[in-house]
């Protein structure tokens, strides 16, 4: 664990204690901190950017109802990535969500963030079509990542996107380190299969 | 380290998550193995592929969405929020929602079942059954006092009751001493109403001599009047109080005619009113016959008396070899009772101060058992 995340973690428990003693801002403070890495975590979950908002939104109020039980025997991170990866497997076994993936949106190519800006300034990133290509190869991996099984896409996700080790992973998923391993090699060996030709 | 071993190793490797015995004999296997080493080339690229997606930053205004979350819940996933809740804690709600179910069920059903005092039930009931409960309890009550001499049933329709001839049933014993046969001074009495001549009876059918107990001190039977339509022309005899003028001549009353308070005690004034009220043969003039000296068919005399008073038999016994009637049990009502017996003293002598009869009560029979006994 990095100097980074022992602060971190002693910043989340001030914060905890905080809002405990009464402080509702320092709930705030969490949301902030975490949004991001939860909001990603639902979205490379479920693939979907309303579902992942939807997802992290019920995540955090689900924080807010819990984290008076919350007695620090893990770091705060696991058990939010805990709660987040558990709320994302509620949603994807909905009937809602299974109706959703079979719609195809028809503006999935364009980015809806910066759809309809102009931007005039130069541009110093990548080519046009370097951002085109790499926005396809993201598309297509989201894609193979999808379609994998739900226990092979949460592994995939906390340990190749997230970064976990396989010890958090466990903690979150509930198995094992051994398992953890097996199940990630299996994963990737899918992963490798789906992203032939294309990688 | 074959491929398998090796290709099931490579993800690990690529985390160095192998341990340095099975990471030496991987990286052994991969330098000999251009196959593995295309594959662990592959997997890496997949791994850097996924590694190096995009991170898709939160919406805006995702704290503000989460407070309206937050303080705003929709029903619905309160509702499911309330369905949903973990297993620690509804089951400790359902356990306690099931025991106090049983609780109230425990105070509630035993104090239902008491809350009903019989004060209180007995004012719930209909008055018929208030009025039956009634009957019963002073029937209970006067047992109590004089004996279980009967078990009664109410009477319907003029009708008794079969729970009267039960054999649970409790008849009050009447004990009839039929005096001895003696010459025949005078007409039969034939209660089925027909006016036959001595000898031609004495011919076919076995007569018993009939004679009226004699006047107790005490006591005084009534007058009695015969029912025209049941007796006919024959006028039986009988003492009254002031039977000295008119000695042997019985009159039967009228169904309808009970005598005197109930119990055949009558106030002489009443008797020697009634006593010109004989109601004449059809025949012709009844013809008056000494006490002791009227013939009868014991059976059927006894039969119509009890059909005079509104009676039913029920069984007739008959003596061993003989066609004398040993004993008749009857359903007499109880109005009726005291004239009843009045009858039967006219038949012969009631032994052993019989029961005398309940207080007047309609609608009640009274289940008597008279058994006849010839004189010595």
């Amino acid at each position: 664990m990095s100097a980074e995340q022992q602060t971190t973690t002693g910043e989340e428990e001030k914060w905890i204690e905080s809002f405990r003693a009464g402080d509702a801002s320092a709930f705030d403070c969490i949301v902030l901190r975490f949004q991001d890495t939860v909001y990603n975590l639902c979205f490379r979950m479920t693939g979907d950017r309303e579902e992942a908002a939807d997802c992290a939104q019920e995540v955090f109020v689900k924080v807010y109802r819990a984290i008076g039980r919350f007695r620090f025997q893990s770091k705060f991170s696991t058990w939010l990535y805990a709660v987040a990866v558990n709320t994302c497997k509620n949603r994807m076994g909905s009937a809602e969500f299974r109706h959703r993936s079979r719609l195809v949106p028809i503006d999935s190519t364009a980015d809806k963030e910066t759809a309809g800006i102009i931007m005039e300034i130069e541009d110093p990133s990548p080519s046009p079509l370097a951002n085109l290509t790499q926005k396809e190869r993201d598309r297509l991996v989201q894609g193979a990542i999808n379609s994998l099984p739900e226990e092979a896409r949460t592994v995939v996700t906390l340990r190749d996107i997230e970064g976990l080790s396989y010890d958090e992973i466990a903690a979150i998923t509930g198995y094992n380190p051994g398992t953890v391993k097996s199940k990630l090699a299996r994963a990737r060996h899918q992963l490798r299969e789906k992203l032939e030709g294309v990688i | 380290m074959d491929c398998a071993n090796a290709l099931d190793s490579l993800s690990a490797y690529l985390d160095d998550a192998l341990d340095p015995l099975t990471k030496a004999d991987v990286e052994r296997h991969l330098s000999s193995c251009d196959r593995c080493r295309s594959e662990l080339n592959a997997l890496r690229a997949c791994v850097q592929a996924v590694s190096s997606l995009e991170r898709i930053p939160a919406p805006p205004d995702f704290l503000h969405r989460v407070h309206e979350c937050i303080e705003h819940p929709s029903p619905w996933k309160r509702l499911l929020r309330t369905l949903l809740l973990p297993w620690h804690i509804k089951v400790p709600l359902h356990v306690a929602g099931a025991v106090a179910m049983v609780l109230l069920i425990l105070a509630t059903v035993p104090f239902k079942r008491f809350e009903q005092k019989p004060e209180k039930a007995f004012e719930t009931q209909l008055p018929q059954a208030r009025e039956e409960q009634a009957v019963h309890d002073h029937a209970s009550q006067q047992m109590a006092e004089e004996g279980p001499l009967v078990q009664h049933a109410p009477l319907s329709g003029g009708k008794v009751d079969k729970s009267a001839s039960s054999p649970e049933a409790m008849p009050i014993q009447l004990v009839l001493v039929i005096p001895g046969e003696k010459p025949v001074h005078g007409r039969e009495f034939l209660p089925e109403g027909r006016d036959k001549g001595s000898s031609a009876l004495q011919d076919t059918e076995e007569s018993l001599k009939f004679q009226a107990a004699p006047p107790s001190p005490e006591r005084s039977l009534p007058t009695l009047r015969l029912a025209p339509q049941t007796v006919g022309g024959v006028t039986a005899g009988a003492q009254s109080n002031e039977q000295s003028a008119t000695a042997g001549q019985v009159v039967l009353p009228r169904p309808d005619d009970r005598a005197g308070n109930g119990r055949g005690e009558r106030q002489p004034s009443q008797a020697a009113s009634k006593k010109d009220q004989t109601l004449p043969s059809p025949g012709g003039p009844t013809p008056a016959v000494e006490v002791g000296e009227i013939k009868v068919r014991t059976a059927s005399s006894l039969e119509q008396r009890i059909r005079d008073v509104g009676g039913i038999i029920h069984r007739i016994d008959y003596a061993n070899g003989k066609d004398r009637p040993f004993s008749v049990l009857a359903s007499i009502p109880a109005v009726s009772y005291p004239v009843f017996l009045d009858q039967l003293r006219v038949l012969g002598e009631l032994r052993d101060q019989p029961f005398e009869g309940p207080p007047s009560r309609e609608n009640r029979p009274l289940l008597v058992n008279i058994t006849l006994i010839p004189a010595e």
